[in-house]
């Protein structure tokens, strides 16, 4: 069970979040959409763990995790919206770093894993830096779930993606949470937001629960 | 830490990657910095000499000893490196003058000598034509460093004749006054001993090609950083954030960095290095005589100067992390590190000695820490060990990666 409350962020002084709450339970997939710049990113990140929050608090099964980040990193894997790698080096030579060095859980990954779902295998020897956008994006997923977090959070995954990606991490996302993983995205895409179980919308720094299935429309109308 | 170190062996991983680039450039930097090096020797030390002053002396007539004493003068090796002395009269030593022949006419009193030995010290006139060049000033140093030397010898054996007069001893007065005499003009005289024991040159305490060579190697150093620029490519926020997940916070990003960039500037070093000793045993100049004398003064130092060698990497490098790190972007970081190292170059003598720079910019390179590279370069070509030298190079080391670690931090 997730559980966020009231989270706030500044930037100096403007204020991008001002108290957002939210729930979420296992086998559930969140969305959150908003207009840009409304503080999705930002938001995200404070979940992660990769940014400070000026208040508020993050329970995972009644746990407090805000302010520890190692405690976040062992709860909640991250996919940034840009991809975190050393172009230079092979996807085998990047896995190692997010892996640790844990070869063994590497190679289970590889074999059965989610490394495995996403096709990491295929191109284990390719630099990082020859890899298709969607190679990449599906290479930071399986990067992220490196610890096998409980939970996924994905910054606009399918952002500037062809089909075929799009369609692959969708259908991992479906696996993930099928399994009892728990989803949280932010997006702006409506197949990806099909996905989703749960919808919220962040406007004024503040998150409004939603219906999901909206179209277009009615889905801008409340940003 | 054991993410830390799977980190670093991928950052080094990375740095071997851009290997080749940096091998190429330290090659192309060696070749660009020895010809410039061995331009600016040629030009300083070989090709112009100035000429020497010509200096009209009118003596008193009839004054043989006065002769004698400006003939010793002339003949002192100080005086003679610069000054020609020509006898002259008045009207002639004018006429010389006015035609540009002599650079100065220098009257000396009647009774001059006996005038130093009982301390009256008639002044001797000297006579410029117009404003004074360069030639002209450094005859009017000599000048007055010489009638220094002269005083401080009187009053040395005054105070000896006062002493006697004290004690009761007159009688020894004048094997006194011989006894200082002969040992101030032997000091005063014997300039070789002087140069014997001291090297005097523009460079400071180590000869001009040596002076050169430390440059070289500060330029290599820094410039070196230039192609490293591909390891701080590619530092989104994404990564910096993932890499925070991951425990590797910004001491962490900056020690892997430095580590990364000292790998790669060893590999510089070592590439010219080779390149000189490969040179070297070709007989091509400067680099056997060099080579030579840091083998000779390597003796019995070995492990400082490995010490020294390991400091000159590591401020280097983290001059070069601090750079990218103030920029925030590779292009802005080359930029950076070209031009801040072409400008702190100049304050801390890189181009031209020091000794050539005005007094404020000899003020603003103590602060440089390519100053303290260049002293540190330099003392390769030297005898003994400077470890608060080392102390030094090492603290600024350790100030530019903090400095680094706080602005990276600043921007996380």
């Amino acid at each position: 069970m997730l559980e966020i409350i009231g989270i706030q962020k500044k930037y100096r002084k403007k204020t991008v979040l001002s108290g957002v709450s939210l729930s979420a339970e296992p086998g559930q997939c969140v969305g959150i959409v908003g207009a840009n710049g409304c503080g999705k990113t930002t938001l995200l990140s404070i979940l992660a763990g990769a940014r400070k929050a000026d208040g508020g608090s993050l329970k995972v099964d009644g746990k407090e995790l805000l302010g520890h980040p190692s405690l976040q990193a062992q709860k909640i894997a991250y996919v940034p919206q840009e991809n975190p790698f050393m172009e230079e080096l092979s996807v085998k030579d990047n896995l190692s770093l997010w892996y640790k060095g844990d070869r063994r859980s590497m190679k289970r990954d590889l074999e059965s894993g989610a490394a495995a779902m996403l096709g990491i295998h295929e191109f284990l020897n390719t630099p990082v830096g020859k890899l298709s956008g969607g190679m990449k994006k599906r290479l930071s997923i399986a990067s992220a779930l490196a610890g096998h977090e409980e939970i996924l959070i994905m910054d606009e995954p399918g952002a500037a993606l062809d089909l075929v990606c799009k369609e692959v991490i969708q259908n991992y996302i479906k696996q993930y949470i099928k399994h009892g993983g728990l989803v949280l995205l932010a997006s702006h895409e409506l197949s990806e937001l099909a996905v989703c179980t749960k919808m919220y919308v962040l406007k004024d720094g503040v998150a409004g629960e939603i219906p999901c299935g909206l179209t277009p429309a009615q889905l801008t109308a409340r940003f | 830490m054991r993410t830390f170190l799977i980190y670093l062996k991928l950052e080094l991983k990375r740095a071997l990657r851009i290997l080749p680039w940096i091998v190429a450039g330290a090659m192309v930097l060696a070749g660009l910095l020895g010809a410039i090096a061995l331009f600016a020797v040629r030009t300083l030390e070989g090709g112009q000499e100035l000429n020497k002053l010509k200096v009209g002396v009118i003596l008193p007539e009839e004054d043989a000893l006065a002769q004698k004493a400006v003939s010793m003068l002339g003949s002192l090796d100080s005086v003679e490196n610069i000054c020609q002395f020509v006898f002259v009269d008045w009207e002639e030593g004018q006429n010389r003058m006015k035609d540009g022949e002599l650079a100065c006419l220098m009257t000396v009193p009647d009774n001059f000598v006996g005038s130093i030995i009982d301390g009256s010290n008639k002044p001797v006139t000297i006579l410029f034509d117009g404003p004074l060049g360069v030639e002209e000033e450094i005859f009017k140093e000599l000048t007055e460093a010489g009638a220094k030397t002269l005083s401080s010898a009187q009053a040395g054996i005054y105070a000896a004749n006062h002493i006697h007069g004290l004690y009761g001893i007159p009688a020894d007065i004048i094997e006194a006054e011989n006894y200082l005499n002969a040992k101030y003009l032997g000091y005063s005289m014997d300039r070789s001993i002087h140069f014997r024991e001291r090297r005097i040159s523009a460079g400071g305490e180590v000869s001009l090609a040596c002076h050169y060579a430390a440059a070289g190697i500060v330029f290599l150093l820094l410039f070196s950083g230039i192609p490293a620029a591909g390891l701080f490519a590619g530092e989104s926020q994404a990564k910096r954030e993932k890499l925070y997940l991951l425990g590797i916070r910004r001491s962490g990003w900056t020690a892997g960095k430095a580590v990364a960039v000292m790998v790669l500037l060893l590999a510089a070093s070592a590439t010219v290095g080779a390149g000189i000793a490969a040179v070297s045993r070709t007989g091509a100049f400067p680099a056997v005589e060099m080579m030579k004398d840091l083998a000779e003064k390597s003796r019995g130092t070995m492990l400082y100067r490995t010490i020294l060698f390991t400091g000159l990497l590591f401020t280097a490098s983290s001059l070069i992390v601090l750079c990218y790190s103030l920029s925030g972007t590779g292009l802005g970081g080359m930029m950076l590190l070209f031009l801040g190292t072409c400008v702190m170059m100049v304050f801390s003598g890189g181009f031209l000695p020091q000794v050539f720079l005005p007094e404020s910019f000899k003020a603003a390179a103590v602060c440089l820490p390519t100053t303290l590279l260049m002293d540190g370069a330099k003392q390769f070509f030297q005898s003994g060990s400077n470890w608060r030298l080392l102390a030094a190079l090492l603290g600024t080391g350790l100030a530019a990666l903090t400095a680094a670690g706080l602005l990276k931090g600043g921007r996380q």
